[in-house]
């Protein structure tokens, strides 16, 4: 059983209650009592790919590269031990707007990267939380880091494994995967937006007006504009760093899909547009009214928008993604590569647990129905599990035939599964009320198991 | 793993998926003088778990007493304690008793079973736990109940514990079975010690006169297993290892079932 499924971590709490609960625990728990990672969000961003954008797939170095951003086997000290990845914070190469880790965010979505927790070497002994940025489109938004400091990605994915992980060295395989993982990462469409940069199709007047005063220069200083660093033809940035009234040079942050990118700024200080809006017209002297506050706010969700940013985890979205990392066996074992097998049976270990407890077990107390479905699901998924197993116990034995033979079982087992899958979805976590019903649940569970003098506090978010 | 070792395990687990993807022929029908040793065996296994169930029972009893007379430290205790012959009957509650099982071990539920005291006491240091604690002995007496009018078998007994084995190589990273006590770690060694008590005294007989080397490979898998719950702390749990030991195991049993001429075991629980 997952039992975190909802990482709400409280268990650590009893260690510190000063009463006979002391003795019996010891830290339970890897991360900060008060850990939120956002597991239990329905919804989830949606990939696309600009290798299958195209007509094409993903290749091996991109499927690949999708392994390494999802394998804690990367990363270092506490990260890996907990089970952390790349994708926990940057949720299928986006933000994780939920995440939140006591003494490194101060408020959802933003982290620490210079914390203690997760490499004390980096620590610079300040809490400094940054807002956590989506990855769509990276390859369009160079420089790299909030603050621009790295001109190369691939420098930039090195420092994070390294330095704010303390992963080893990774290879120059892993790390050139993962580089072409995330240029491979696309934005989400917006018809709304024309090919110019300029808002195409039906609009309100609001929004209309909105992208006027978008372009408009500023009254106290006319070289400026939000279009002058927001490019519109260049993904509606300039790829420079400016001080907006930050607290320093941060660099132009993208306006694309930005509406799922909250919170904003470097640190994360606002949860909406028009908190931004507020900003600029009071650090630039705008002058804005009311109403073009709100036309602006409107004209930012217009061109921030995107066609299924969000939509609902599903069967097919886990069975494709752990097919599609399966086929990196197919060059890996011819090559006697035995680490990326390794990190690959790994990683498909972890989705196929996960997609496991994705089927709640029999004793769950909330689903009540579909118990024999579910259990038949279960059962499929353990022996694929178990097959993909097999495929290491061969490489252990030095039978690269043997694992090719393996990886045949399991690609077969997990094509038969589907079905079994897909007959117990209704009573699964990927039915909306029946995920909800079950981690309502959970936090039911969570609240009761929570001392009100012990609870941890957070910082409010800012109106 | 020497290489003598790596090869047997190579032959024996030749064949082990062909047939969990049911490509072989049906397993060989078990004979005659070994079916009644093994399902002898495996209901004499009950004694075992009916001692964990009532020491449970017992225990859950004082822990009621403890919490009537409002001594929170006590009743943390008896908790632990109580959970310690519950886990050590796993390896046919899920099996055998599915709905008290969803009762008294219900996940997650803040109103009835061990987890919902356990919230309470431990996270919440709250004593008010009276009612779902006689409710969870009203379901433990029901539970001691059934189970001696039940007749364990062989193949239930190897569906529950390769269940239980795979569920010891689940990630614990989030504190695991029992976050709020602190006492997943605890659990896990007890689930690993009736594993261990199901397989030795229900099929290791039959496994060494039939197939010597699978015998040998199974005893090497959980020793690998016991030591790695034998560390200090469930911080010290080696995930990725305890994972790969736990399927190893799953895998092993299997065999062993194949070899007591058993069906392959059910996973879902």
């Amino acid at each position: 059983m997952a039992y975190g499924s909802l990482v709400v971590l409280i268990a650590a709490m009893a260690a510190g209650a000063g009463t006979a609960a002391a003795e019996f625990t010891g830290t339970a728990s890897l991360l900060p009592a008060g850990t939120e990672l956002g597991e239990d969000v329905f919804e989830q961003p949606r990939e696309v790919f600009r290798s299958e954008s195209s007509g094409g797939r993903k290749s091996y170095l991109i499927n690949l590269g999708d392994i390494a951003f999802s394998s804690p086997l990367i990363l270092g000290g506490t990260a890996r031990r907990a089970g952390i990845s790349c994708n926990t914070c940057h949720i299928n190469g986006t933000t994780n707007p939920r995440l939140y880790i006591p003494g490194l965010s101060t408020q959802s979505g933003t982290f620490d990267t210079t914390g203690h927790l997760f490499n004390p070497k980096s620590d610079n002994g300040v809490l400094d939380p940054l807002s956590i940025p989506s990855l769509r489109g990276a390859h369009l938004l160079a420089p790299y880091g909030h603050d621009g400091r790295t001109v190369s990605l691939r420098d930039f994915v090195h420092d994070v494994i390294v330095n704010e992980f303390a992963g080893p060295e990774p290879s120059p395989e892993v790390i050139g995967a993962m580089v072409a993982y995330i240029e491979d990462i696309d934005f989400v469409p917006n018809r709304r937006l024309g090919s110019l940069g300029k808002l195409t199709g039906p609009m309100s007047a609001s929004e209309k007006h909105g992208e006027l005063l978008f372009y408009q220069p500023f009254p106290r200083n006319p070289t400026l504009s939000c279009a002058g660093c927001h490019e519109p033809l260049e993904a509606f940035v300039d790829h420079r760093q400016h001080d907006v009234g930050s607290g320093g040079l941060f660099k132009t942050p993208t306006l694309l899909n930005a509406n799922f990118n909250a919170p904003y700024f470097h640190d994360g200080r606002y949860t909406s547009y028009a908190q931004v809006v507020g900003h600029f017209d009071r650090i630039f002297y705008l002058g804005l009214s009311a109403e073009e506050r709100q036309d602006l706010v409107a004209y930012l969700e217009a061109i921030g928008d995107g066609e299924q940013a969000l939509r609902a985890d599903s069967i097919d979205t886990r069975v494709k993604e752990i097919s599609d990392f399966l086929t990196v066996l197919d060059t890996a074992l011819p090559e006697h590569n035995v680490s990326i097998v390794a990190m690959t049976l790994d990683t498909v270990d972890r989705e196929l647990r996960d997609l496991t407890e994705q089927f709640p077990e029999r004793k769950n107390s909330i689903v009540t129905a579909g118990a024999e479905e579910r259990m038949r699901a279960r059962d499929a998924l353990k022996y694929v599990v178990l097959s993909v197993h097999q495929i290491g116990s061969a490489i252990r034995n030095n039978d690269f035939d043997g694992a090719a033979q393996a990886l045949g079982r399991s690609r077969a087992m997990l094509t038969a599964a589907v079905p079994v899958l897909q007959a117990s979805e209704s009573w699964s976590l990927f039915d909306r009320q029946v995920h909800d019903s079950h981690f309502a649940a959970v936090r039911r569970l969570y609240r009761t198991g929570t001392d009100p003098a012990l609870a941890p506090r957070r910082r409010l978010d800012p109106d | 793993m020497t290489h003598q070792f790596k090869a047997a395990r190579a032959l024996i687990y030749g064949p082990v998926a062909a047939w969990c993807l049911g490509i072989l022929a049906p397993v060989t029908p078990i004979r005659a003088d070994d079916a009644l040793p093994l399902e002898t065996a495996a209901a004499a296994f009950k004694p075992y778990v009916l001692e964990q169930i009532s020491r449970c029972l017992t225990t859950v009893k004082g822990m009621g007493e403890r919490v009537a007379a409002r001594d929170l430290a006590g009743a943390q205790q008896s908790w632990l304690a109580a959970r310690s012959g519950w886990e050590g009957s796993e390896v046919i509650t899920n099996e055998f008793f599915p709905d008290l099982d969803r009762k008294i071990d219900a996940w997650p539920d803040a109103e009835k079973g061990f987890h919902a005291i356990e919230a309470k006491l431990f996270g919440a240091h709250n004593i008010a736990v009276l009612p779902v604690t006689e409710e969870l002995i009203y379901n433990l007496t029901e539970f001691e109940r059934q189970l001696r009018a039940t007749t364990l078998t062989a193949q239930g007994l190897l569906n529950g514990t390769a269940k239980l084995i795979y569920e010891i190589g689940e990630n614990k990273a989030d504190g695991g079975e029992s976050p709020f006590s602190g006492n997943s770690l605890a659990e896990m060694r007890v689930n690993v010690a009736s594993v261990a008590a199901a397989y030795q005294r229900v099929f290791a007989p039959l496994t060494k006169r039939r197939n010597a080397d699978l015998a040998r490979i199974f005893a090497k898998d959980l020793a690998v297993i016991q030591a790695l719950v034998s560390v200090p702390t469930l911080l010290d749990l080696d995930q990725v290892r305890l994972r790969d030991a736990s399927e190893s195991l799953v895998e092993d049993l299997a065999m062993v079932g194949k070899a007591a001429g058993l069906e392959k075991p059910r996973l879902g629980n």
